[in-house]
């Protein structure tokens, strides 16, 4: 069963057409990546899922139908518009949130300490929220999202203002949700962490969806002919096949002619005395095929 | 609990454990207290512990019983000593046993003059013992009747120009009624409604708003955050009135004066038909001003284009109390934003008919009704405008605002 089902939806504000004609789904312990330049339509699109918008046309079904009150306790959001009480301590702070996610006092209780601890904020707990750092909020915030153990999760710029070891514990928060069921979709300009999580992508530009896919199915979409070598020596440009030969960031990009088997490169490599440290296909980073697609998408405009 | 109540107790609490409320609370009755006791410190240092004589030229007071010193009081009650003559007097007088020496010289029947010796500035309890010493003795003589009416002073009964109504000074409640309830809305709505604005400015700066309409319908917060603020309101109300009360009562019981308020039916029909309604209403309001203002300060700016038509029937209290049934005391008793405090104003002083207490009430309760409603769309639609206000234009054409 799809936990967000989303059929031909669109919205516009006044004459901005913010989104038009997008259709997705989004399955239990699957994260699903939400790419887009800014102003894209992907904000629209979460605030239309969690009904705090309505499309002027198309369905959403969130949880096998129509949002409601009870299925808004099965929901966490991070939005990219961060906000806590400033004034309140930590704790009440986020035992207030979760209590309007329908959690009793008990649940709450345990379940708070569970993760302050697992963030490394229960030592601040009775500080007032306005005296903790940026990263210290956004952890907070994080906790917000999955205090209720919701099943689906729609979080958007999980990572900013968090260091490495925060984004880790982040990631590992994730993929735990994911591996109990909980559907998870992540809208984000990081490319690399979208690329490390999301088994799916959708890439919306002016309002439309330019790809919906598995990443993997997404990427031979954008494969290009070129080899990578990484190798201490020079590569001669006259190798069979090779139409160009570039170096960049320690490693060397063969452009090589269509239907050319790397295989035959690989062994004229090393036919040639080349001490090889590193060969493969070169797969487009998910950060070319945003930017490929989007210049894409403006061509043909 | 519903989402409804955990919002109002969030808001409840978040604002009645604050420094600020509790100083406000607990500064009012301190204030009033450090007042009163400074007042009694003031007309107890104004008092001198010696006892006063008097002595008797005209004989008038030949038989007067010399009063005892009777019971405790803010002032406590002096000794009267009496001298048969000068001499003795003036002695007591020079040993300090007593502070003044009054003389009722032989005229006094026909001027009313008497003299006082002191060595230094007598007490203000000297003359005020002397003076009730004179009269009582003075209403021996009189009909016990008549001289207990004298003790107790005129009741006055004030009728209003037209005729239609008349109350007595002595119930002071009715008279006074409309202007505590008047001054009580004010309060309490300046205090509620403040709080409610903030709230809900608050939320569309911090950007908690977002995270929470995910959670909680926008007429469920809406209606948690005016129960809960309007309660913060009305706590401080109660506790205020809890130290009136008190007040109240330690007066009588101490001093032996103070009256009881009358609850009378009008009163119940302008607390629920128009005082709650109203409250409901500028609540709506205050909610509206917040969720379409940029900032807290714009909000404060224009919540005075509701506060100010609040006052304005103090303004004209005095055409009202004059004139209670002018088609303007009229007209402001039936406009909403005016009624709270004009409608209270004039059944004090007239017999307003039924019909427009009626009429009133019913505008009341679907002002308060419509204006809710309004407040909870403009609250949906403008509640993710950070930092932004919400135009006319976009409330009254609600498909460019998208939502």
């Amino acid at each position: 069963m799809s936990v967000i089902q989303v059929d031909h939806i669109s919205k516009s504000f006044g004459t901005t057409h913010a989104v038009q004609d997008i259709s997705f789904s989004l399955h239990a312990g699957e994260i699903i990546g939400l790419l887009g330049p800014n102003g894209a339509g992907k904000t629209t699109t979460i605030r239309m899922i969690l009904d705090i918008l309505k499309p002027d046309k198309g369905n959403i079904a969130v949880l096998g139908g129509e949002m409601n009150e009870e299925k808004k306790n099965l929901i966490g959001y991070l939005p990219e518009e961060r906000g806590l009480y400033q004034d309140i301590t930590l704790e009440k702070c986020l035992g207030y949130l979760a209590s309007i996610k329908g959690m009793q006092k008990e649940q709450i209780g345990v379940r708070l300490e569970e993760l302050l601890q697992r963030f490394n904020l229960a030592e601040y707990r009775n500080k007032k929220v306005k005296a903790l750092s940026k990263g210290m909020q956004q952890k907070a915030q994080l906790i917000s999202t999955f205090i209720h153990k919701p099943k689906l999760v729609i979080v958007d710029e999980p990572f900013s203002a968090l260091d490495p070891v925060n984004t880790k514990v982040v990631k590992e928060l994730l993929f735990e949700e994911r591996a109990a069921g909980t559907a998870i979709m992540m809208s984000t300009h990081q490319m690399n962490q979208a690329e490390e999580m999301c088994e799916r992508i959708i890439l919306i530009n002016k309002g439309r969806i330019l790809l919906n896919g598995v990443l993997e199915e997404v990427r031979r979409q954008f494969a290009s002919n070129d080899l990578i070598v990484r190798t201490s020596q020079d590569i001669p440009a006259d190798i069979p096949g090779v139409t160009s030969v570039s170096k960049f960031n320690h490693h060397i990009r063969l452009t090589v002619e269509e239907g050319l088997d790397a295989n035959s490169v690989l062994g004229e490599l090393i036919r040639r005395g080349i001490e090889i440290e590193h060969f493969s296909i070169a797969t487009p980073t998910l950060n070319e095929i945003f930017i490929s697609a989007i210049e894409e998408a403006s061509r043909e405009k | 609990m519903n989402k409804t109540l955990r919002v109002f107790w969030f808001e409840y609490v978040r604002r009645v454990r604050t420094k600020g409320f509790i100083f406000a609370v607990i500064s009012m009755p301190l204030l009033l207290v450090l007042g009163i006791g400074l007042a009694l410190v003031s007309a107890r240092m104004q008092t001198n512990p010696l006892p006063i004589g008097f002595i008797d030229q005209s004989g008038f007071f030949a038989d007067a019983e010399i009063p005892s010193n009777g019971t405790a009081s803010i002032v406590p009650l002096v000794d009267i000593m009496r001298f048969e003559d000068m001499d003795a007097g003036r002695a007591s007088l020079e040993n300090r046993h007593i502070q003044a020496l009054f003389i009722i010289p032989a005229e006094y029947p026909e001027d009313n003059q008497i003299e006082a010796i002191a060595l230094d500035k007598p007490g203000e309890n000297a003359y005020s013992r002397m003076r009730n010493f004179m009269r009582s003795h003075i209403l021996t003589s009189t009909d016990e009747g008549i001289a207990q009416r004298i003790r107790r002073g005129n009741d006055i009964t004030v009728i209003a120009f037209d005729g239609s109504r008349s109350a007595n000074m002595r119930d002071w409640f009715v008279v006074l009624f409309p202007f505590l309830v008047g001054l009580l809305f004010i309060i309490v709505i300046n205090i509620s409604g403040g709080y409610l604005m903030q709230s809900v400015v608050d939320e569309k700066e911090n950007r908690t708003m977002e995270m929470i309409v995910t959670s909680v319908s926008p007429e469920a917060l809406m209606a948690g955050k005016i129960l809960g603020n309007l309660s913060v309101g009305l706590t401080q109300l109660l506790i205020w009135l809890f130290f009136a009360a008190a007040g109240v009562f330690s007066m009588q019981f101490f001093f032996g004066f103070g009256y009881a308020p009358v609850i009378m039916p009008v009163h119940l029909v302008l607390l629920f038909g128009i005082i709650i309604p109203g409250f409901v209403l500028v609540a709506a309001l205050m909610t509206l001003v917040g969720v379409t203002a940029a900032s807290l300060r714009e909000a404060q700016q224009v919540s005075i284009l509701f506060t100010l038509p609040m006052v304005a029937p103090y303004w004209f209290a005095g055409a009202v109390l004059q004139n209670p049934n002018h088609p303007l005391a009229v007209l402001m008793s039936m406009f909403p934003l005016t009624a709270v405090i004009t409608m209270p104003l004039r059944t004090a002083i007239t017999d307003v008919p039924n019909w427009q207490i009626a009429v009133t009430a019913g505008m009341m309760v679907s002002a308060a009704i419509i204006a809710l409603r309004l407040a909870a769309r403009i609250f949906r639609m403008s509640m993710l405008n950070y930092g932004k206000r919400t135009t006319l234009k976009s409330i009254f054409m609600p498909e460019r605002s998208g939502r």
